[in-house]
């Protein structure tokens, strides 16, 4: 029983999961985008129970038993309380009934981070992109994000020129900033005087700058992995790091005004071992991973169950 | 000393930005990588690959002068079909060139039940795939060949509906291919249950993993393993979970403390019973501890900054990484490699291989992960199945070559039997 | 010079220096970024997993299987129909999605020791279901897809350059193929071929580090770019 019928029941969605990949009937293609889309996501979403309390019983237990560094889990342990607690009570862009946005005036609150909005009603929603202004080299990193402001059509054809002029000089110098003037109020706009602790705030003054600082260290990294496995005398490592010297030099025009057959080299590298080695390694792949999923199905592999007999 | 390195590539960095460089960073919360790279040199999505009919009007070069050309003539036979076995929503609409003159271009205009028709796309081909259209919906189509000086529209399409069908039967390369894997299987899984002696071959990465642990022993310290930084819906995943039951037994053989942090929550439920259980069926129940197996956070870099900081703080002796992984493999592995750890890496993301190569001690390239639990295993089912992905490579190399011959001797489209949308 | 007077500026170049300090040494104040970046990470994919898969796949459904159930009595919340008017159990106001809660509920079934076993259920489900359409999927994308850009064509062959190419690449797949076969030791005719495969694996891999090299580069350069123009305004 606890392990037949565990077995069973996934046995039975494997067998739906194969079939609906080569049915065409629509009914089949509904009920088999419902169970993906949304039952078994529903499903999902409790397995994020276990995990916080696996997160939290990691490190009540490192303050319990005083383990070394056991200091720093209150950080986390306190990040998650109030980052969880402005989010689902603040709402993500501060929406929510928790206050997470101070200073300013309901527009002026908002009036640095405007770039560009829709739909001219009597409600009109901005779509607004703090990044542009911040840091232009974070705009990729940022996601655009609405924020429904209400006021009527004379107040946003005033306020919609206001930010023309102010993207302009932006564009034009990053310096000169002309005072903006609110339409509600009729007076000057500081340059972003809110503070926000909102979850969007969080998100991109905590998670976006440490997630792009994890993501340059790379650059450091490979160095120092190419310089390892250059020290270890490893032909094979050999041969890749002179394949990968002669594709970086190769994306150097100067190198390749100098070094005769740089470029071709280059070319061919990438277009025949690249792709070969990718093509072989992709075939072995499928059939592995194939065989993996077979093993499970068929209950040959069941370490999941806990290995053993029953 | 690696600063070198840095120092030079900086230098030479600044050229390089004359160019595109070829991955950009995407959002967080996705996860980032360069594996658009491995699209390069794939065949082209087969809607737009080359039909005969193409290449009857090959590249359309610029059209002739407007004095020559005294009328415009429209494209003709304009014939449009509902994809045959597919899942409907999509009408297949090919047409030829004009009988004369060279249009820059086509306008493919669709109209619906209204009547009313709009341009639908803008073409240099001959043949396109309208798709997302409601099922059992009648829709006409015509084409607008576009000259340097002017237009000229065809001749409607009788109505044409897209059906859904019972049968994928498009697919049916990829059902054969199933089927005689499913055969190798079946038949090896069989002669391994009636005790056929099965030969698998040494993997140097795999016969390394016993050494590491008892290294570990001797050393005192605690092996860490990475299940791979992706979901459950990864089969890699689960191939390396299955490493996972057998890197623990051995764990709880030699008596190694095992730290196992996880950045899926379902792979988290599933990497703790697996280590739980094999505590248990090894006879050592007690000896488990609950805090080994468990959920740091579902964020890639962070889940890379976390395994850094135990990584230099537990110092393990030995660390395993594998299965899926994206940008974060390098930070990770580097990481480990600076502790003095050895490194067993294994993952099938071909763009994080060459970092694991580097940076740790053993690579199990791209199968091998999916290799290793029945070697490690030795259980006969598993080798068999081991076996049956040999023979499976064996089958394919041989479709692979044959049908080049045939295609190459006897001038077959043999390449399109395999073809699938 | 203009330092950046905004909070979170700040916040932001000071978190950026802990994590980079890390490439020095493990030391306090990567301990506590690092430490912090996890916490606010977990709770962040906490709120998110609330909005986006709780509060519109759980409690909106629920809330309107209830307001039905106030207007049509208990049935209707069951047997909901869509347009063509044919029986819909999988409509969105629904208690249908009572049937994957509890399935889902049985997570937590770790907590209770005699009842343990049925976390097996939902792992089941989803390994199941996810295995399964691995299958086709992989043999498309990996092999069908492969096999079909491997298999050569007259037409390949429209210069001598492009038939080098062409039987190179050929070649060189099969002894890729070849070295990652277990069931024979590479000896004979078999250790040439091999080493041609493993040969070609490490070219290829080569390349794509040095692709990817440049742009890592680049991403710590827009690291320092932040440090010196956004928070210490050094540079313009």
């Amino acid at each position: 029983m606890k392990r037949r019928l565990p077995m069973a029941i996934m046995f039975l969605f494997a067998i739906w999961g194969g079939i609906s990949v080569f049915v065409g009937k629509t009914p089949v293609k509904e009920f088999d985008n419902l169970l993906r889309n949304k039952l078994l996501m529903i499903v999902g979403a409790f397995a994020i129970i276990l995990g916080l309390g696996s997160l939290i019983f990691h490190h009540t237990q490192k303050i319990k038993r005083r383990a070394r560094f056991w200091q720093y889990s209150y950080i986390t342990l306190f990040a998650l309380l109030i980052t969880s607690f402005i989010g689902l009570f603040g709402g993500v862009r501060g929406e929510g009934g928790l206050p997470t946005i101070f200073g300013g005036t309901v527009l002026g609150a908002h009036e640095g981070l405007v770039y560009a909005f829709t739909d001219i009603k009597e409600k009109a929603s901005f779509t607004a992109n703090p990044a542009q202004f911040a840091d232009p080299t974070k705009a990729v990193m940022e996601l655009p994000r609405e924020i429904p402001i209400e006021f009527n059509r004379f107040q946003a054809s005033l306020l919609r020129q206001e930010i023309e002029l102010r993207n302009t000089a932006l564009r034009l110098s990053q310096q000169v900033v002309p005072p903006m003037i609110s339409p509600v109020s009729n007076q000057e706009v500081p340059y972003k005087t809110d503070f926000k602790i909102s979850l969007q705030a969080l998100y991109e003054g905590i998670l976006v700058p440490c997630a792009s600082t994890m993501f340059a260290m790379l650059a450091f990294y490979m160095c120092s992995a190419a310089y390892r496995a250059f020290r270890m005398r490893n032909l094979h490592a050999g041969i890749l790091l002179v394949s990968s010297f002669i594709v970086m030099l190769g994306q150097i025009p100067l190198a390749t005004a100098y070094i005769p057959g740089l470029h071709e080299l280059r070319q061919w590298i990438l277009d025949v071992p690249n792709l070969a080695s990718k093509r072989g390694i992709m075939i072995g792949v499928g059939l592995g991973a194939s065989a993996t999923s077979f093993k499970i199905i068929l209950g040959i592999e069941r370490a999941w169950l806990g290995g053993g007999d029953e | 000393m690696w600063y070198w390195f840095l120092a030079f590539v900086l230098l030479v960095s600044p050229g390089l930005y004359a160019q595109e460089s070829p991955d950009s960073p995407a959002p967080p919360g996705e996860s980032i990588d360069s594996e658009e790279t491995i699209a390069t040199g794939e065949t082209i999505s087969s809607e737009f690959q080359s039909s005969d009919m193409e290449s009857d009007m090959g590249a359309i070069p610029a059209a002739l002068p407007a004095e020559e050309i005294p009328t415009l003539f429209p494209p003709q036979n304009v014939v449009a079909i509902d994809v045959p076995d597919d899942d409907g929503q999509a009408v297949s609409v090919t047409w030829t060139p004009p009988t004369e003159g060279r249009p820059t271009r086509y306008i493919l205009e669709i109209a619906g039940s209204d009547g009313f028709f709009e341009e639908l796309t803008r073409t240099t081909l001959t043949e396109y795939t309208v798709s997302q259209l409601e099922n059992n919906e009648l829709y006409r189509f015509r084409v607008v060949a576009v000259y340097e000086n002017g237009q000229s529209v065809s001749d409607e399409t009788p109505p044409v509906a897209p059906r859904d069908h019972w049968m994928k039967l498009d697919e049916i390369p990829v059902i054969l291919a199933i089927l005689i894997y499913i055969s190798l299987l079946l038949y090896f899984i069989q002669a391994a249950r009636r005790g056929v002696e099965l030969f698998i071959r040494r993997i140097s990465g795999l016969t390394a993993v016993e050494d590491a642990i008892g290294r570990a022993t001797e050393m005192g310290k605690p092996v860490l393993y990475i299940p791979g930084t992706s979901s459950i819906e990864d089969v890699a995943t689960l191939a390396s979970l299955n490493i996972l039951g057998e890197v623990a037994r051995r764990t709880v053989h030699y008596d190694v403390k095992i730290i196992c942090p996880n950045k899926d929550p379902i792979v988290y439920t599933i990497a703790r019973e697996i280590v739980k259980e094999t505590y248990a069926s090894e006879g050592r129940p007690d000896a488990f501890d609950p805090d080994s197996v468990f959920f740091l956070v579902p964020d890639q870099f962070a889940f890379a900054a976390g395994v850094d900081g135990i990584m230099v703080r537990e110092k393990p002796a030995t660390i395993f990484l594998m299965g899926m992984f994206w940008a974060e493999s390098l930070i990770m592995a580097e990481t480990g490699a600076s502790t003095g750890a050895i490194q067993i890496a294994g993952t099938d993301a071909v763009a994080q291989l060459p970092f694991f190569i580097t940076a740790c001690d053993y690579t199990l390239i791209g199968e091998e992960l999916y290799a290793a639990s029945a070697y490690l295993g030795r259980e006969p089912m598993l080798l068999g199945t081991l076996k049956a992905q040999d023979f499976g490579k064996l089958v394919f190399l041989f479709i692979m070559i044959v049908f080049t011959l045939l295609s190459l001797l006897f001038g077959l489209d043999a390449a399109g039997w395999v073809r699938v949308r | 010079m203009h330092i950046a007077t905004d909070f979170w500026t700040w916040v932001a170049a000071l978190l950026t220096l802990a994590i980079l300090s890390f490439l020095w040494d493990d030391n306090s104040f990567y301990r506590a970024a690092e430490h912090l970046y996890i916490g606010v990470a977990n709770g962040y994919s906490i709120t998110l997993i609330w909005y986006n898969v709780v509060v519109p796949n759980m409690i909106d459904p629920l809330r309107g299987a209830a307001h039905v159930v106030s207007e049509q009595g208990f049935a209707a919340a069951f047997f909901t129909f869509n347009e063509h008017n044919v029986l819909n159990p999988y409509h969105d106001n629904n208690f249908f999605i009572i049937i994957p809660m509890m399935v889902g509920a049985l997570y937590v079934t770790r907590f209770i020791p005699s009842i343990s076993w049925m976390i097996r259920i939902p792992i089941g489900i989803t390994m199941g279901y996810y295995t399964a359409i691995s299958i086709p999927a992989s043999f498309k994308a990996s092999i069908v897809r492969q096999l079909e850009a491997s298999i050569l064509s007259r037409s390949d062959f429209d210069s001598a350059w492009v038939l080098v190419y062409g039987l190179l690449i050929f070649v060189t797949t099969v002894a890729t193929l070849i070295y990652f076969f277990f069931s024979a030791e590479h000896k004979g005719v078999l250790r040439p071929i091999s080493n041609i495969g493993i040969l070609t694996v490490m070219v290829g891999f080569g390349a794509s580090f040095g692709l990817t090299v440049m742009a890592r580069i680049s991403l710590a350069i827009g690291r320092f770019i932040f440090i010196f123009k956004d928070w210490l305004g050094m540079v313009q």
